[in-house]
């Protein structure tokens, strides 16, 4: 009331949030850049993220390239992490396998975040019937374990890569609409917001340059730790037997194939399961990380 | 009492026809159907065969028609039957119910007698090198891939020891392996959340008053302290049961232990839809069930948190 009664110190409180904001993300940035997990994580990802890109010049042998006669060798100088069934070097295998873990992870995460916090923000603001109405399909989705929702939707598209990451995407997308919700609802009673209705705003403004700032701190942190979820979630799918098919190498199917030699050689399993635990340890890492620095009250939900 | 138990069980049958409807709606969208699933086993129909069986099978009937046709089925305990071996869906999936339930309750006792103690092990020395350590094992155990860790228990305890079997094929020896792999992802983040939680209510001021009435620092922290710091946990521990469900899955397939999970990837493998779909209701029925038992036990650990407020 006293804001329309004396419109400069109006424009004066919602000049304060943007400029502060401003401000705040050049602290932010500075925290991010001395918090010791996101420096430990951030460099782990940026390794395994030249391997993804660059395998092909990291990796010794060829991915695919088989040398019965020296089937199922374990680690020495010329295969440092030995060989597998079919004499492929698994050292190579593990480089060029941390290409499909990483479109794993991060499709999965795109897909869900651009569309969950899409329509989270546009129901949770406009709210009336539709919005009940998407909370009641999100109540419903979430009754499914998430990977369970991934493995009948897999079953819908057949096996292959692609499917299982539009099928750990499609599973994630409730976790966002309810998260990208519940902060709209409550920026919308935040006094800035309150202000620029006020003043006069229009809707899309008031969404994607005031409300957006509250939803996206926790939607970020809730993207990276989402990241390292659909890394495993993939991976044991792929163990499965509903991943990439023989016999690109797959760190999950890599495990798989080294379940039946767990016997005769324990190197064949071993390897690919380390790199995938370094890549999820890596982002868990970047996640915690932004989570204190962003958000430090949440308490962090993971979307498996 | 009674009647917030009522209400909240009243409150789960919209979401479970809603979940019914969704799977069979998804289910739909499979390509082809029962009788091209079966003729791709090898078995070769004529048309008129196809035909005939589309007729039992009711395929041939509109969408809506069959999703009434199978909700009505299902109000009397009627899943359909496998396409594969024309058994009852529900007798198939009520033979696995037992061992699953059996490896995700010892997952979880797993998960609470790891997670809880070393959570407040870290809390009470927070800040120290024991916390660090405390919680970095912890993020570590959440990176970790439950399938290749359990691999690497059978490399150790079955291949190299023998002290347990590889294979789960039941009895408590089978169940000591599995259990701890399915536990141990979720101890750690029941340790990271105990920590939190419990460093929150130290702080409060309930905490000084009983240290001042002279209790002991282990009393203060377990009796006092943990009690107020496990009204979280115990809400998470509701959200982690869907975790440990869908990690099972892939559990019983490492162990080729008998169980739901076995009964949803072989149904996936050998396109029997009628048993996937019935094995995955099953399942998160049995999820949205524990989540009720778990806002009940809330209650009973909370007696702020309003009745009526659901």
């Amino acid at each position: 009331m006293s804001s329309s009664a004396r419109p400069d110190i109006a424009l004066q409180d919602t000049g304060a949030g943007p400029a502060s904001l401003e401000q705040s993300s050049v602290g932010i940035w500075r925290r991010l850049v001395s918090h010791r997990s996101v420096v430990v994580g951030g460099s782990l990802f940026s390794i395994i993220l030249a391997a993804a890109l660059f395998a092909g010049w990291f990796a010794p042998y060829g991915p695919v390239d088989t040398q019965p006669d020296v089937a199922l060798q374990p680690p020495n100088w010329t295969h440092l992490m030995g060989t597998d069934q079919f004499g492929r070097d698994v050292l190579s295998r593990v480089i060029h396998g941390a290409r499909p873990s990483l479109v794993m992870g991060v499709a999965p995460m795109l897909i869900s975040s651009v569309v969950g916090t899409t329509l989270g923000m546009l129901f949770g603001y406009y709210g009336r019937w539709a919005d009940l109405l998407l909370t009641r399909f999100v109540d419903i989705a979430l009754a499914f374990p998430p990977i369970l929702l991934a493995l009948t939707v897999v079953a819908v598209l057949g096996p292959g890569l692609w499917s299982i990451a539009l099928a750990l995407g499609l599973s994630g997308i409730p976790f966002y609409i309810r998260m990208a919700r519940g902060q709209v609802l409550q920026a919308k009673e935040a006094p800035f917001v309150q202000t620029a209705i006020a003043i006069g705003a229009g809707d899309l403004r008031i969404m994607f340059r005031h409300i957006i700032q509250r939803v996206m701190p926790p939607i970020l942190v809730m993207m990276t730790i989402h990241v390292a979820g659909a890394i495993l979630a993939g991976a044991a799918l792929s163990f499965l037997g509903l991943g990439i098919p023989p016999p690109s190498p797959e760190w999950g199917t890599m495990i798989q194939d080294g379940r039946q030699f767990i016997a005769l050689s324990w190197w064949m399993a071993f390897f690919p399961g380390v790199a995938l635990a370094l890549t999820v340890f890596a982002t868990n890492l970047l996640g915690d990380g932004l989570r204190d620095v962003l958000s430090p009250r949440s308490k962090g939900e993971r979307i498996r | 009492m009674l009647r917030y138990v009522l209400g909240r069980m009243t409150l789960t049958v919209p979401v479970l026809v809603g979940a019914a409807v969704f799977i069979f709606l998804l289910m739909q969208l499979v390509p082809g159907d029962a009788v091209s699933a079966v003729m791709a086993g090898g078995a070769k129909l004529s048309p008129e065969q196809q035909m005939e069986m589309r007729e039992a099978f009711g395929l041939n009937r509109p969408v809506l028609v069959q999703l009434g046709d199978y909700l009505w089925g299902l109000i009397q305990g009627d899943l359909g039957r496998s396409t594969r071996s024309d058994r009852a869906v529900l007798s198939l999936v009520a033979a696995q119910i037992p061992s699953t339930l059996i490896l995700v309750s010892a997952g979880m006792v797993v998960a609470i007698f790891v997670g809880v103690p070393l959570g407040v092990l870290a809390a009470r020395r927070r800040n120290t090198f024991v916390d660090t350590l405390a919680m970095g094992t912890a993020v570590l155990g959440l990176s970790v891939p439950q399938f290749w860790f359990g691999l690497m228990l059978i490399l150790l305890f079955a291949v190299n020891l023998g002290w347990f079997p590889a294979l789960s094929s039941g009895g408590f020896n089978g169940l000591v392996l599995p259990a701890v792999t399915l536990g141990i992802a979720e101890a750690a983040i029941l340790a990271r959340l105990v920590r939190s939680s419990l460093i929150e209510s130290l702080e409060q001021d309930y905490i000084a008053t009983a240290r001042a009435k002279g209790a002991s620092d282990r009393r203060v922290t377990w009796r006092h302290g943990l009690r107020n710091a496990l009204v979280p946990v115990v809400t998470m521990i509701g959200l982690q049961v869907g975790n440990l469900l869908g990690a099972a899955v892939v559990i019983e397939m490492l162990f080729a232990r008998q169980g739901l999970g076995q009964l949803v990837v072989n149904s996936i493998l050998r396109r029997d839809l009628p048993v996937l779909q019935g094995s995955i209701l099953i399942l998160a029925s049995l999820f949205v069930v524990i989540n009720v038992i778990v806002d009940i036990l809330y209650k009973v650990l909370d007696p702020r948190v309003k009745l009526g407020a659901a």
